[in-house]
């Protein structure tokens, strides 16, 4: 042979690189050193970032039917590339306790998937590409006979400790002030490491409500969105996974019908409920209430419930009376039908990685840094 | 680029293969090559350039390359001419599977960024359509696992064979 076809381990890095993890996978057993490559910490963390340089995304539609299925879309077609199932055997719950509710993506971060299933109360990591699911252990916060009433939920990546963290917001019953659990106001906050694998009570110095049915949370760069109110504010409660501390920003205008929180890929943005449609403003600095920036108003409509959120060229996904899907091109005020949804569906930006639910690797990728 | 101005021609470079075949390319369009632009750059230009890692047969598949991919004269290049250039990129690299592992490798050697990505994602994309052991056969890998390891491997993520 005049030239040795054997590829340098640089180059095979660089081929692998651009294969879906089920591929990766199959190819873990084609000779030992691509296992070990492969399996390798630092092999994971490029292949994340190649996906991200290259916006791999996919977009979750969580749960519109009785099955226990995630139906994964194309980002670039919308159409429904692969219809993943939830990780058995934590979902086999009883027939009779089935609702099309039971089961929450609670958000999604560098390919990992947080859900809470409503019905066991139980918290899950779980990477769809790898079908590795780390169920999270219950926190014990409070003493027997307190019970917590979960408000909120939030899921995102700490960059400065290189590790996935959970939090939640709570009400506990039995509290010693009637008049928190009469107004449902969270009092209560525990934050979930998965390189510690423990929970741990955070402070929340500030007294909000947070619906999580009707206002899930948003995750953009390591900071976790909802849409919150107290007695005399509205506006968006937000946490900061790396500092472990709570924001609030007052909405722009006082006396706001309603309004939901977006994600626009690098800033928060709200649909606020405005004469016949929608002004969507981008929250240029959290925390900061004159940093609200108006970005257009959407409209007039007659039948549509709420924006969803923005897809690329600025076009956005907006959610009709009837629970249906639409794009909507606010530009020339194009509606198309996606033939997708269900009332308050939740749209939630997903890319495949290798990264593992196991916390012994969460370790090792800290030891690399 | 500098050295090119005096002239009202363009300049050409000679290229040597390892099998000692000679070829002569416009001095730009051999520049698409990171490591011949810090050769030339060095002082290399008039004699002969050397690519020891390159058969002739390879060589001249790359120098191919290099014509399509050189810098336009304009400076410009149209939206057409891209697409133009995309297709023939399709095209060059739609070969036998051990003539593309030849240009992945002229392309890591000599430094093409286009070229590397173009041979790259199409090595991937044979890989993503193959078995294991058909991958083994194209990249002349030996299975170093005992029947037994690779079983077991196996079968950890079954549903990924599926």
């Amino acid at each position: 042979m005049m030239m040795a076809k054997e590829l340098p381990e640089d180059l095979v890095t660089q081929i692998l690189l651009r294969l879906p993890v089920v591929s990766l996978l199959r190819f873990e057993s084609v000779c030992k050193s691509w296992y070990a490559l492969i399996t390798h910490q630092h092999f994971k963390g490029k292949h994340l970032l190649h996906n991200k340089k290259n916006s791999n995304n996919t977009l979750l539609l969580p749960l519109s039917t009785y099955d226990d299925v995630v139906p994964m879309l194309s980002y670039e077609t919308l159409q429904v590339s692969l219809t993943q199932s939830l990780p058995p055997p934590y979902f086999v719950i009883d027939e009779e306790a089935r609702c099309p509710y039971s089961i929450i993506v609670v958000g999604s971060c560098n390919g990992l998937v947080c859900l809470f299933n409503n019905y066991s109360l139980q918290e899950f990591i779980w990477n769809p590409a790898t079908k590795e699911t780390k169920v999270v252990p219950k926190s014990n916060m409070f003493p027997s006979g307190y019970h917590a009433n979960l408000k909120g939920i939030g899921f995102g990546f700490d960059a400065k400790t290189n590790d996935y963290k959970i939090i939640n917001l709570l009400t506990p019953y039995n509290n010693p002030d009637p008049k928190s659990i009469q107004s449902g106001k969270i009092i209560q906050s525990e934050v979930y490491s998965l390189s510690a694998d423990s929970w741990k009570k955070v402070d929340i110095p500030l007294s909000v409500t947070i619906d999580r049915y009707y206002a899930p949370m948003i995750y953009i760069n390591g900071m976790a969105f909802w849409r919150a109110y107290a007695d005399d504010w509205e506006g968006v409660l937000s946490f900061d996974m790396s500092d472990e501390v709570f924001l609030k920003t007052p909405l722009p205008l006082l006396y706001i019908r309603d309004f939901f929180v977006l994600n626009e890929s690098t800033t928060l943005a709200v649909g606020v409920i405005a004469e016949d449609g929608f002004d969507i403003w981008l929250l240029l600095e959290v925390g900061v209430k004159d940093s609200w920036s108006k970005l257009f108003t959407i409209g007039p409509f007659t039948d549509i419930m709420r924006p969803l959120g923005f897809w690329k060229n600025g076009i956005m996904f907006l959610e009709k009376c009837d629970g249906q899907m639409v794009l909507y091109d606010p530009s020339t005020k194009q509606m198309t039908d996606l033939l997708l949804g269900h009332s308050w569906s939740q749209l939630i930006t997903y890319m495949e990685t290798l990264i593992s639910v196991k916390r012994e690797n969460v370790f090792e990728e800290q030891d690399r840094c | 680029m500098s050295s090119t101005l005096c002239c009202s021609f363009a300049k050409n470079v000679t290229l040597r293969s390892s099998d000692g075949q000679t070829f002569e390319v416009e001095e730009a369009a051999a520049q698409v090559s990171q490591t011949i632009k810090r050769m030339i750059e060095d002082g290399c230009t008039g004699s002969v350039i050397p690519v020891p890692n390159l058969t002739g047969p390879v060589l001249a598949l790359v120098i191919e390359y290099f014509k399509k991919h050189s810098p336009p004269s304009d400076g410009c290049p149209t939206a057409l001419l891209e697409m133009e250039i995309k297709d023939w990129d399709a095209k060059f690299v739609a070969v036998d599977n051990d003539t593309l592992l030849d240009l992945t490798l002229a392309a890591h050697y000599l430094e093409i960024q286009g070229l590397l990505d173009l041979t790259c994602h199409r090595v991937a994309d044979i890989l993503n359509d193959n078995s294991v052991e058909k991958i083994r056969e194209i990249f002349h890998i030996k299975n170093d696992f005992t029947p037994e390891e690779e079983a077991e491997e196996r079968s950890k993520i079954q549903w990924a064979f599926e």
